[in-house]
């Protein structure tokens, strides 16, 4: 199973509690849990209950926000390889914030030793990358795409960028659909990567193909939406994201005000 | 009724592509007065889409002048050119660039440099102008294709243009959804008083909107005239990679059939032509009944 842009969306669109709240308060409250998971000591034994208490936190939030469980899980083992990659090879260097290392029993070849330091960093990062990864998904499943980029306007965000980003969540979109007719058109005629009876060399071949026409596509689409810009007086210096003002109200003060004193406790405990 | 002053004037245009060694546009001249409602036709590559873009002034030609409102198009004056002409494209994900339609809609307005009380107004105007009020909120890849042509329309009118370009404006529609996209397109000339240009290929509609067509073939304007004098003219008509309309076609058939009717072009038209005949048959056959009484 694997996890689109469909799915990203259709999480996004549902009702909730945490799908309504502003999309301003999601942020800052995403930002806020990073800096304080990665502003954690390096290497303290009360992280992990600290980070734990804040994983709960988030985890109630996801309940709260009937998303569904599976997709989480995906989305999170989707991203997970990327962290493990860095965290991985922490308990075979020698980082340079430690002073003494203990060589942990383990024969290994080339010379290449682990330290109970590393392996122990290595866990503390592992924990602050899943809070991190976790706030991620909740802001990204409860908050449709272009309500981020607009809040992000909202909170001083320069305008020059936050209309690039909306351009690009509308052409993801468009290209997402051409992807998926490709993808379409490529099955009717049986094309299928995990085919056995074509040659693997083939297989890479067609693929390389589609990306390369997406590329041409992309190309010749940012021609053809750069001159209806310009048909529309794009270059006056005064395009911007079009929004209109929206107040916080009483449910989105109430939720910054929970996150940061969670947050609090968690930094004075 | 057509006002002495051209609001649109191409004077001997031509221009060809640096990728092609033919002419784009040969030599082409044409005059387009406020108020009209004008159908550039031909079949596809004859050179419409290239004629629009000079007209919107994003291709300059390699020799003649371009007019709008009596002013040649410079650098100086493109803005307020794109301003009066607006254009919209084949394709609506050419042109719907935002991620929810009254973003997109406010593209044009906000680059005017208008007050957000003014862009607000201007979007909800021409919202409803193409009968889309409701949608604002919608992202554009949640909406059909006909939807989407009526947004992009929506994004032009929202610029309160006094031209509107139109590029085959009811391609890849269904017949439905073409009705309601030129029903719009009928309202905007007539309540808007907005001069409308559109180029197709679909026969059928050209007798229904223009009050001029010009056809265009290989580059250049091969014929000009009303949609009656210009689908009288078989030759031309398939030297063009053109036909009459069906309703027209049916009324050849009639013909060669050996019945005396004049070809007519719209479905008005020809059904006030077959009440005609039939009027003239039950008088025959009346006459006829009366003369076997005697």
């Amino acid at each position: 199973m694997q996890i689109t842009l469909t799915d990203i969306e259709r999480e996004s669109y549902k009702e909730s509690p945490v799908h309504s709240l502003d999309g301003r308060v999601k942020i800052l409250a995403t930002i806020a849990i990073i800096v304080f998971a990665v502003s954690l000591p390096r290497m303290d034994d009360s992280n992990f209950i600290r980070l734990a208490a804040v994983e709960a936190y988030l985890l109630s939030l996801i309940l709260l926000a009937r998303l569904n469980p599976l997709y989480v899980i995906i989305r999170f083992l989707a991203v997970l390889p990327f962290g493990l990659a860095m965290i991985l090879v922490q308990p075979f260097i020698r980082q340079p914030f430690i002073d003494t290392f203990t060589i942990y029993p383990l024969a290994l070849p080339f010379g290449i030793t682990a330290t109970y330091e590393g392996i122990y960093f290595g866990l503390n990062l592992l924990a602050k990358y899943i809070i991190s990864v976790t706030a991620i998904i909740l802001l990204s499943s409860t908050t449709k795409m272009n309500d981020m980029v607009v809040s992000a306007r909202r909170l001083g965000v320069p305008g020059e960028f936050t209309l690039l980003l909306t351009m690009m969540v509308r052409y993801l979109f468009v290209f997402w659909i051409v992807l998926k007719r490709i993808r379409l058109a490529q099955q009717t005629r049986l094309f299928d990567i995990w085919n056995k009876r074509t040659p693997r060399k083939w297989v890479l071949e067609q693929m390389g193909y589609t990306i390369s026409s997406l590329f041409v596509r992309s190309y010749e689409q940012g021609e053809r939406t750069y001159i209806s810009m310009l048909c529309r007086g794009y270059g006056s210096k005064k395009a911007r994201v079009y929004m209109h003002r929206k107040k916080i109200n009483s449910r989105d003060i109430l939720f910054s005000a929970t996150t940061a004193t969670v947050l609090v406790i968690l930094v004075l405990v | 009724m057509t006002p002495d002053a051209p609001i649109i004037e191409l004077k001997d245009i031509s221009y060809f592509y640096a990728s092609s060694k033919t002419k784009a546009l040969d030599n082409v001249s044409l005059m387009i007065y406020p108020g009209e409602k004008i159908a550039i036709l031909g079949a596809n590559g004859a050179g419409k889409s290239t004629l629009f873009k000079h007209i919107n002034g994003i291709l300059r030609p390699n020799s003649g002048k371009v007019f709008v409102k009596g002013e040649e198009i410079t650098r100086k004056n493109i803005r307020t050119v794109r301003q009066t002409v607006g254009i919209v494209f084949q394709n609506p994900d050419d042109q719907i660039l935002a991620p929810t339609v009254e973003q997109d809609v406010a593209f044009g307005p906000i680059n005017m440099g208008l007050s957000e009380e003014e862009v607000g107004q201007r979007v909800a105007e021409a919202m409803k102008l193409v009968h889309m009020s409701g949608f604002e909120g919608r992202s554009p890849h949640h909406l059909s294709g006909g939807q989407k042509k009526l947004v992009a329309i929506a994004g032009i009118l929202a610029m309160r243009p006094e031209v509107v370009v139109l590029d085959e404006p009811t391609a890849g529609l269904d017949p439905l959804t073409a009705s309601q996209v030129m029903r719009v397109i009928e309202e905007m000339n007539m309540e808007l008083g907005i001069t409308v240009i559109l180029s197709t290929h679909d026969v059928d509609i050209v007798p229904l909107f223009a009050d001029r067509v010009y056809v265009v073939h290989r580059g250049k304007i091969e014929s000009q005239g009303t949609a009656r004098e210009i689908f009288k003219q078989h030759e031309l008509l398939e030297h063009a990679h053109l036909r009459m309309p069906r309703i027209a076609e049916l009324f050849e058939l009639l013909r060669e059939s050996g019945l005396d009717v004049d070809i007519k072009i719209t479905p008005a038209e020809a059904r006030d032509e077959i009440l005609r005949l039939l009027e003239m048959r039950t008088g025959r056959q009346g006459q006829k009944n009366a003369d076997n009484a005697y």
